[in-house]
């Protein structure tokens, strides 16, 4: 008998731990997500620098202290109404959602769940946070990436997703309330 | 050799335990579980305009203010409402999820008559009938779980019409008759049995205040508020009365009793102190320690309807017993209500939002609107040191079949008015009155009456989310003379019944042991057949923990399952009896 056929049931197990330990790793998340395209190639970096915009220029809070979140087209068609430069991508967008007036239809990488309860405007008037802790450079940002969408779940998995692990441990840290109902109303 | 079937069962071994090591497992638990909430059917609120909208909660006699967050026509969440004088900002975990009650699934949607869904007409005729043929030794009576509200002014005047009718109210409906509690310049509180911290008054008036005043919580089990308490005193049921005047003998210099020694000494150097508890335990101290009508102790208040408490009804004289069930009031004793009617053809009306409780025992079942259906009165908060009144509108719509009781006597009556309109008319004599002041939940001002334009502003006022409270009485510098209170003979044990049977509350707070973070563990094993008994007590009758077991007392016998609990004192059986006294008793082995 040789030595592989000595061997052989160990030398299976082991083959079957190392597929699954490779497809676990690296073959399901990759499986788990799928990748949705932004419907416009939109640059962040030539709107906070050419444009000289910031952050709440677009993503602003309304008098009530409700979170504007992503814009409405008019605060984008408030200048490009007609192309500002020459790019085939702002053409294409002037063609598909300004002149039609249609409304575009983002993929929203922090969506939080329905049970989720969050408020923009205690994050960042009463605790002081700038954007960029949760979310990241996405303002320097040149193309927005496509949004990883969990397939089972539907919620989202992109990088700037708080999930209730990050938010827990930031509230810790800050000594903010942690109760179940102080996000799950 | 080729692949064989127990190449793949080591195969499939070892992906198997491959995988465990993986997030593969613990990621499609986590996004399944997740997928599960959002499942057809799972009930989520609506997308829409978010509206901040305020009303009273009228789920006990706390008479919080509520602030409600509402996507269109469904409150989304509550929170109480900050600055509010009497509630101070508070809700209690029934207030938090008050807005869920609406969908509870044992609530009565339609009228039934023995069971049967009829028309509301069919009911109020068959009722008017019933009290039409009330022979002359016979009464009606309504059983009004908080009297002194508009509604109550509702049912007097349909009763006065009535040659034999009477208004009463539950043994507990007005503990402390027509005073009240000036809990702010309380500095001491000896509580016989009362969850002084655990639901008693307005729960944020007392947190708000726990920090000047010492509390000794005598009762025989280490309950909620005895955890809590800066000195529990267990005495056995039955002998609070020589308790109370071991602690007045104490006062006095004669320290022979240990525990009463201890306690002296908290009451002599935290003044003033009051004396809370059914029985004559409480009186006796009150008296004792001089604190009626003075500052922190008991103060008069201006409003007060006395109703006649209905155990002391003679036996067997109600013909028809109309019953407001909810309004705030704990659970009604149905062996007391059964034994006060006729022993036969009586008729029960059930005016209630729910189908158990009451509802089991009648003979109509009119619902009544659930909490935030239709727009209530909220009177004076349990405890205030002066009368209060607010509204609690409406922020939910109803099932239409529900008619609020105070509605449903009116039609009884042939009355005109609606219920709405004889809220006006207490506004109305509030501004009339032009005494106190309305704190405004939405802004937190306080506005004297006197300075409000109209009575049809002060309703627009009150509606949009406000309290009225009166300007209170001045306190007497001498007091009021104490009463002789009586004490009433209590059962002692004897060596045939070496134990004490005591009455438990056998709903846990808010209807779940998990809804107060200090709970018993034998609340989560509490039954309607469980006796629940110091370890050493069960042991020292032969019983194990669980095991079933007889109780028996002079009275009576029950089959019980005995459970040990070191939380109730040696000598005491606990069991799930609302309202009765206690007895001795003994229990062995079943």
């Amino acid at each position: 008998m040789t030595k592989f056929q000595e061997h052989r049931g160990k030398i299976l197990f082991l083959a079957g731990l190392l597929t699954a330990l490779a497809v676990g790793w690296r073959g399901f998340p990759v499986m788990l997500f799928q990748h949705v395209p932004q419907p416009v190639e939109f640059s962040h970096k030539i709107h906070t620098g050419k444009a000289g915009a910031k952050c709440e220029d677009c993503h602003s809070l309304r008098d009530d202290g409700t979170f504007a979140g992503t814009p409405a087209l008019d605060k984008c068609s408030g200048c490009h109404a007609q192309p500002m430069d020459t790019s085939a991508e702002e053409k294409r967008f002037i063609d598909r959602y300004v002149t039609p007036n249609r409304e575009i239809p983002w993929q929203v990488y922090s969506r939080q769940p329905e049970n989720v309860y969050f408020s923009h405007v205690f994050h960042i008037k009463l605790a002081h946070l700038d954007c960029r802790q949760c979310h990241g450079a996405q303002g320097e940002s040149d193309t927005l990436a496509p949004a990883r969408v969990n397939r089972i779940s539907g919620y989202s998995g992109s990088p700037d997703f708080q999930n209730m692990a990050a938010c827990e441990e930031c509230h810790r840290q800050r000594g903010a309330a942690n109760g179940c109902l102080a996000c799950h109303k | 050799m080729g692949f064989t079937r127990r190449d793949l069962l080591k195969f499939t071994g070892g992906t198997a335990a491959g995988l465990v090591f993986t997030p593969v497992p613990w990621n499609l638990l986590r996004d399944t579980a997740v997928l599960s909430e959002n499942w057809p059917g799972i009930p989520r609120p609506a997308d829409g305009e978010i509206r901040t909208r305020y009303t009273t909660c009228t789920l006990c006699p706390a008479g919080c203010g509520v602030r409600a967050r509402c996507v269109g026509d469904q409150p989304v969440s509550l929170a109480g409402v900050t600055g509010h004088p009497a509630s101070r900002g508070v809700l209690c975990p029934a207030g938090l999820v008050g807005h869920h009650l609406a969908f509870c699934r044992n609530r009565a949607a339609e009228p039934l008559a023995n069971g049967k869904p009829v028309e509301i007409e069919y009911a109020l005729s068959a009722v008017s009938t019933a009290i039409a043929a009330c022979g002359p030794h016979e009464s009606v009576a309504i059983l009004d779980p908080r009297p002194g509200r508009a509604a109550s002014l509702i049912y007097r005047r349909f009763l006065a019409g009535l040659p034999n009718a009477v208004h009463c109210a539950p043994p507990d409906a007005q503990p402390y008759g027509r005073f009240s509690i000036d809990l702010e310049n309380t500095r001491a509180i000896v509580s016989f049995g009362v969850p002084v911290l655990d639901g008693w008054l307005s729960p944020g008036r007392v947190l708000a205040n726990r920090g000047h005043f010492q509390l000794i919580q005598v009762e025989p089990a280490y309950s909620r508020t005895a955890s809590l308490a800066d000195l529990w005193v267990p005495v056995l049921p039955g002998s609070e009365d020589a308790f109370a005047a071991a602690v007045i003998r104490a006062l006095q210099g004669d320290t022979s009793d240990p525990r009463a020694a201890n306690v002296a000494p908290i009451l002599t150097r935290s003044k003033p102190a009051i004396a809370v508890g059914a029985g004559a335990a409480a009186g006796a101290l009150n008296a004792a320690l001089a604190n009626i009508g003075r500052p922190g102790g008991f103060l008069p208040r201006r409003d007060f309807t006395p109703a006649i408490d209905i155990a002391t009804l003679p036996d067997g004289s109600i013909r028809i017993l109309l019953i407001e069930e909810g309004a705030g009031a704990g659970p009604i004793p149905w062996d007391l209500l059964r034994r006060k009617l006729v022993p036969r053809n009586s008729v029960v009306v059930a005016l209630t939002p729910w189908l158990d409780g009451c509802a089991q025992h009648a003979d109509y079942v009119i619902p009544a609107p659930m909490y935030l259906e239709s727009l209530d009165e909220a009177p004076t908060p349990a405890g205030s040191t002066v009368a209060g009144f607010s509204l609690s509108p409406a922020l939910l719509p109803g099932p239409p079949k529900l008619i609020p009781p105070a509605e449903f006597v009116l039609r009884l009556a042939h009355d005109s008015a609606a219920y709405p309109d004889v809220l006006k008319q207490r506004v109305a004599a509030i501004k009339k009155d032009g005494r106190g002041a309305v704190f405004t939940f939405p802004d937190g001002k306080s506005t004297r009456v006197s300075d409000v334009v109209s009575t049809g502003d002060l309703w627009k006022t009150m509606l949009g989310g406000a309290v009225w409270l009166d300007d209170p009485l001045t306190p007497s510098s001498t007091g009021f003379p104490a009463r002789p209170v009586e004490t009433v003979d209590s059962p002692a044990p004897t060596p045939e019944y070496p134990l004490v049977l005591i009455a438990a509350d056998s709903t846990p707070p808010h209807g779940s042991p998990l809804m107060s973070k200090l709970y018993r563990e034998s609340g989560l094993r509490r039954s309607t057949n469980a006796a629940i008994m110091h370890p050493d007590t069960g042991r020292g009758h032969g019983l194990a923990d669980g095991c079933r077991a007889i109780v028996k007392s002079p009275a009576d016998a029950y089959t019980v399952q005995a459970i040990f609990d070191p939380a109730v004192m040696p000598g005491v059986i606990e069991m799930a009896m609302v309202g009765q006294a206690p007895s001795p008793a003994n229990i062995r082995r079943a």
